[in-house]
């Protein structure tokens, strides 16, 4: 019970918060609505029993992505739209009709799984939510180990990409 | 029933009192050990030795004008001295002070809760803190403080990279991210972990000292330069804010230290029996001093080194700190297999 | 699931109405997460942990992007 509460709360935040995001005028209110949408995520993460993932989402996502977000958007004012972006009511229909497809199908899902947002299968902690850790680790390092040094190549080769972008210029 | 939100709100209400006394007498405390190095007594006349300095700050900094300045963002303005101060506060909730004790019959775990995740969540709370300083810096409208806090900020990430590095070798011997279990961790191992990873001890010291811009490190906001810095146009009761904000965070990287290197609440030699008599001390007396320590040391090197230039900062912490920690990681990792055999 | 959907549909909605790059920017960020969430929820009902291990992939290769993306900005906006 207290479980649905919580969810039907920080889901509304969350989406409260991302209409925000796209509705400020002000570019700066919104990466901060970015921010706070991304903590109540975290929040979500936590009432669904994946705490790692939450502090995880908090450690890279808003404490790292969104504060570079600020920087770029501090450092540069950006009140000029740029030259390239054609103009997006003639094409806005592609991305409805996008969206229309993805509420389509998860509706039919809905509607023949008879999945509905209702707490898990069972109140106790089960094994995953007790040793969130650990079970992820072994499964990272296991089964998806490929794709975790896939992953930490990428993380490099993005890093050096942007020192060497950033270096050019100066 | 009770047991889920009475007591933990009790512990809450406790801790966050004890903080900020703590923090306020911190001030005080920072004068006194500053001007004890100097060869000079410090506050003397409020109060007997001084004693009642605080109460006359936190008067005289709320009776100030509260001065926004014009065409500031005005929630962002306000609300960047908040998120200084909350992370640092929150950061509480997954410190242990002392191990499981017996109030009213009832088993009380002296911490306010044990998060599985505890360690990680105190390193992306401060990275939450950056936040304000940046926000501060932006919302006073002027360049002074917008260069500063866009210079703190980035000091702040740099070194925050460098000490999750230095955590992740300690999350390698200890086994378990959770705090209380780094300190049982402790207890099991018959070691404090300073002695295990002394490398990661200074390297957390170093870092911390960074993070919480203290010096050497304490570019932003050496009144030298940049004119104060990130809180220049911050007066009256929101500057205190940062202020507090600062010793808060302070405070939070001693227990930090002290639950992952001195052993939290454990008495030392807790296993040689001829100083079992040390064990009679509670937990909670054995954590206040040894934070008590750290803290002391904080106050030594301020009263101690030059400052860093910004440059020589940066190349610190990227081209020392950062790859030192890696190599630490490196080791305890070829250690702990090694004494698996 | 229903929430994730509708964050999406909010994500698509800002890449396709501002005009600011920024802003743009941000929604292909809150389109990400609402992919995270759905994992993190199938995660959650099925007691599998793979979700969880797919959004940490997600959420890395955000930051590759983010990262790629900061140091290129510098040097467009000067020109």
């Amino acid at each position: 019970m207290l479980h649905a509460i919580a969810f039907y709360v920080l889901s509304f935040f969350i989406l409260g918060f991302a209409v925000l995001v796209i509705s400020t005028r002000n570019t700066v209110h919104s990466v901060l609505y970015l921010v706070l949408n991304f903590l109540a995520i975290a929040a979500l993460y936590v009432l669904l029993t994946a705490q790692f993932l939450a502090v995880i989402q908090v450690l890279v996502y808003a404490g790292g992505i969104v504060v570079l977000y600020l920087f770029v958007v501090m450092l540069v004012n950006l009140k000029r739209p740029p030259e390239d972006h054609s103009a997006p009511q003639r094409h806005a229909w592609i991305g409805f009709a996008l969206a229309g497809v993805v509420l389509a199908e998860l509706g039919g899902i809905l509607v023949m799984g008879r999945v509905a947002p209702q707490p898990g299968p069972n109140m106790e902690m089960s094994d995953l939510a007790l040793h969130n850790v650990e079970r992820i680790g072994m499964l990272l390092y296991t089964d998806y180990l490929i794709p975790f040094e896939l992953a930490s190549m990428l993380l490099l080769v993005a890093m050096v990409g942007a020192i060497i972008l950033a270096k050019r210029e100066l | 029933m009770i047991d889920t939100y009475l007591i933990p709100l009790l512990k809450i209400l406790f801790v966050l009192n004890a903080t900020l006394i703590g923090v306020t007498y911190m001030v005080l405390l920072e004068r006194k050990v500053i001007a004890w190095v100097q060869v000079r007594l410090g506050p003397m006349r409020v109060g007997p030795y001084g004693v009642l300095q605080p109460i006359a700050d936190a008067v005289k900094l709320i009776l100030k004008e509260d001065i926004t300045p014009t065409r500031a963002d005005k929630w962002v303005f306000t609300a960047a001295p908040i998120i200084v101060m909350v992370p640092a506060l929150i950061t509480f909730a997954v410190i242990p002070f002392g191990p499981v004790v017996n109030l009213f019959g009832r088993q009380v775990s002296l911490a306010i809760t044990d998060v599985n995740v505890g360690l990680l969540y105190i390193v992306s709370v401060a990275s939450i803190g950056v936040y304000g300083i940046i926000l501060g810096g932006w919302a006073s409208n002027s360049k002074f403080p917008l260069l500063a806090s866009l210079r703190a900020s980035a000091q702040l990430i740099s070194y925050e990279v460098a000490v999750t590095m230095t955590l992740v070798s300690l999350i390698m011997t200890a086994g378990t991210l959770s705090m209380v279990g780094i300190v049982n961790s402790q207890d099991t191992h018959r070691v404090w972990f300073l002695f295990v990873q002394p490398v990661a001890f200074v390297l957390f010291f170093i870092g911390g000292l960074a993070e919480t811009n203290r010096a050497p490190f304490d570019m932003a906001e050496a009144e030298q330069e940049l004119t104060g810095g990130f809180h220049t146009e911050y007066s009256g009761m929101r500057f205190a804010l940062f202020f507090l904000a600062e010793y808060a965070n302070m405070i939070v990287v001693s227990s930090v230290a002290t639950t992952l290197f001195l052993g939290g609440w454990l008495a030392p030699f807790s296993h040689v029996s001829w100083l079992a008599f040390l064990g009679y001390v509670p937990g909670w007396i054995w954590f206040l001093t040894k934070t008590f320590v750290f803290l002391y040391i904080f106050l030594w090197v301020r009263a101690t080194l030059p400052r860093y230039r910004y440059d020589q900062l940066m190349r610190l912490g990227w081209k020392v700190l950062i790859p030192v920690a890696i190599a630490n990681v490196v080791a305890t990792g070829i250690v702990k297999v090694l004494l698996l055999r | 699931m229903l929430l994730s959907a509708a964050l999406f549909i909010i994500g698509v909605t800002g890449v396709m109405l501002r005009r600011n790059i920024i802003i743009i920017f941000m929604s292909i960020e809150l389109i990400l997460n609402a992919v995270n969430i759905n994992l993190i929820a199938f995660s959650y009902k099925l007691q599998n942990g793979v979700g969880q291990v797919f959004a940490i992939f997600v959420i890395a290769v955000a930051a590759a992007e983010a990262a790629g993306r900061a140091g290129y900005h510098p040097r467009v906006l000067s020109q």
